[in-house]
């Protein structure tokens, strides 16, 4: 079976980029203060 | 630290994704029992702190401080080599590298670029100083020791940048053997192990302080996540210093491996590297690892004045219920058996990889510490 074109696409970009953007997204959820408050 | 399941006969590219990849599975829901794991372990590690303290109060007694830190790495550890972690749990496991940078790319928000250039400036000098020694001396133990060249190479390139990612990035580079390649990483890991729970306890025997402890645990300790398990077990800002030497030794990662890569390539025993300034750049940008420009833009935003306090408590938050993640991970993913079992003569190159690079490493923060006054007034 072919890979469909965006598979392709999301395996080059890379796991270090994609824990990077991941990251990114939760920092800018936090600094939006759309997560959820778990007290340390 | 992931200590994965090594077999030095098998040859083919799947090892080098179980060694290093975070992202294991295709499939979203494969993660979500092994994170839910991290987060019981982790949350436990916590608690386990939290009653500690109070029976100890409670009971008048005069124990150390056992921090939450050690706590998820002891009850991970436990999970592991007992009752195993079974193979359902192992994708979400394996996201603690993601939790790692997170937590570093939130942690940016605590330095101001100012002090992240004075102390990336002043700890690469003792970087460059660091490898030097310490990796032409675990070259010559090496070869002292009967391993290979590119073993000895490979050795060299974990202790002096950041451990199992180097190892990895410099497998392809130098046209490593896969026999090579686990007995350096089961170097890395059982020297990782041993720093872990050595440095701290030392580090207060000696009389550091959060600063020098810092950075001396950002010199010495190969992987990242176990260099800032090192940091935080000894105090959270000693943790927050070690994270940046650490980060300033991980963007040399490609540097090095060039370096290594022309030396063999030059000998005929590796793949040439295409001429010229440009694909030389190429290969470092390749290498380089991505999160410290994440760790750099939070610290931009920080420094510029954009962020409100509650924000910057947010990412504080966020920081550490990210490394909270990370300790779980590292526990969970520390199978002594397998250390054991790769023998002893990675072990011993290890000891002795340690002992040097956690003597030079010493010997340099105190020297820059308390004879020439560098470091941050922080």
């Amino acid at each position: 079976m072919e890979t469909p074109q965006w598979r392709g696409w999301l395996e080059r970009v890379g796991d270090d980029w994609w824990a990077t953007l991941l990251a990114g997204v939760i920092v800018a959820l936090a600094v939006a203060d759309a997560l959820p408050k778990i007290p340390w | 630290m992931s200590t994965v399941s090594i077999d030095p006969d098998e040859t083919d590219e799947t090892d080098e994704k179980s060694e290093e990849a975070t992202f294991t599975s295709g499939r979203p829901f494969d993660y979500v029992p092994g994170i839910l794991l991290l987060i019981a372990v982790g949350v436990l590690g916590k608690y386990a702190q939290i009653w500690w303290n109070t029976v100890a109060k409670h009971r008048h007694w005069t124990v150390p401080d056992i921090e939450y830190v050690l706590w998820a790495i002891l009850i991970g550890l436990l999970i592991t080599n007992t009752v195993g972690l079974h193979r359902i749990f192992r994708p979400g496991v394996l996201t603690y590298q993601f939790w790692l940078k997170v937590g570093i790319v939130a942690l940016g928000s605590r330095f101001v670029l100012g002090d992240i250039a004075k102390l990336g400036a002043t700890s690469l000098v003792q970087i460059l100083v660091d490898m030097a020694v310490a990796g032409t001396i675990i070259l010559v133990v090496a070869r002292a020791f009967g391993l290979s060249g590119k073993l000895g190479s490979l050795l060299a390139i974990g202790t002096s940048i950041c451990g199992v990612s180097a190892i990895v990035a410099a497998k392809g580079a130098i046209r490593a053997r896969n026999a090579d390649v686990s007995y350096a990483i089961a170097a890395i890991l059982a020297l990782g192990a041993v720093g872990l729970f050595a440095l701290p306890p030392l580090g207060h025997l000696i009389g550091l302080t959060n600063y020098e402890f810092g950075l001396w645990a950002g010199l010495a300790v190969d992987n990242t996540a176990e260099t800032t398990a090192t940091g935080y077990l000894f105090s959270d800002h000693a943790g927050k210093i070690a994270v940046l030497v650490k980060s300033t030794r991980n963007a040399l990662i490609g540097f090095v491996v060039l370096g290594f890569a022309l030396y063999w390539a030059a000998r005929g025993q590796a793949d040439k590297i295409a001429p010229g300034a440009k694909a030389k750049a190429a290969f470092i940008w390749e290498k380089f690892p991505k999160f410290v420009l994440g760790f750099l833009a939070v610290s931009a935003i920080a420094t510029a004045g954009w962020l409100s306090k509650g924000q910057a408590a947010n990412l504080a938050n966020v920081s550490k219920w990210a490394f909270l993640l990370t300790f779980a991970g590292v526990g969970l993913t520390t199978d002594i058996r397998q250390i054991a079992r790769t023998g002893w003569r990675p072990l011993v190159v290890a000891i002795i990889g340690l002992t040097v690079v956690a003597s030079v490493s010493l010997g340099l923060v105190l020297l820059t510490s308390r004879v020439f006054h560098w470091g941050l007034n922080t």
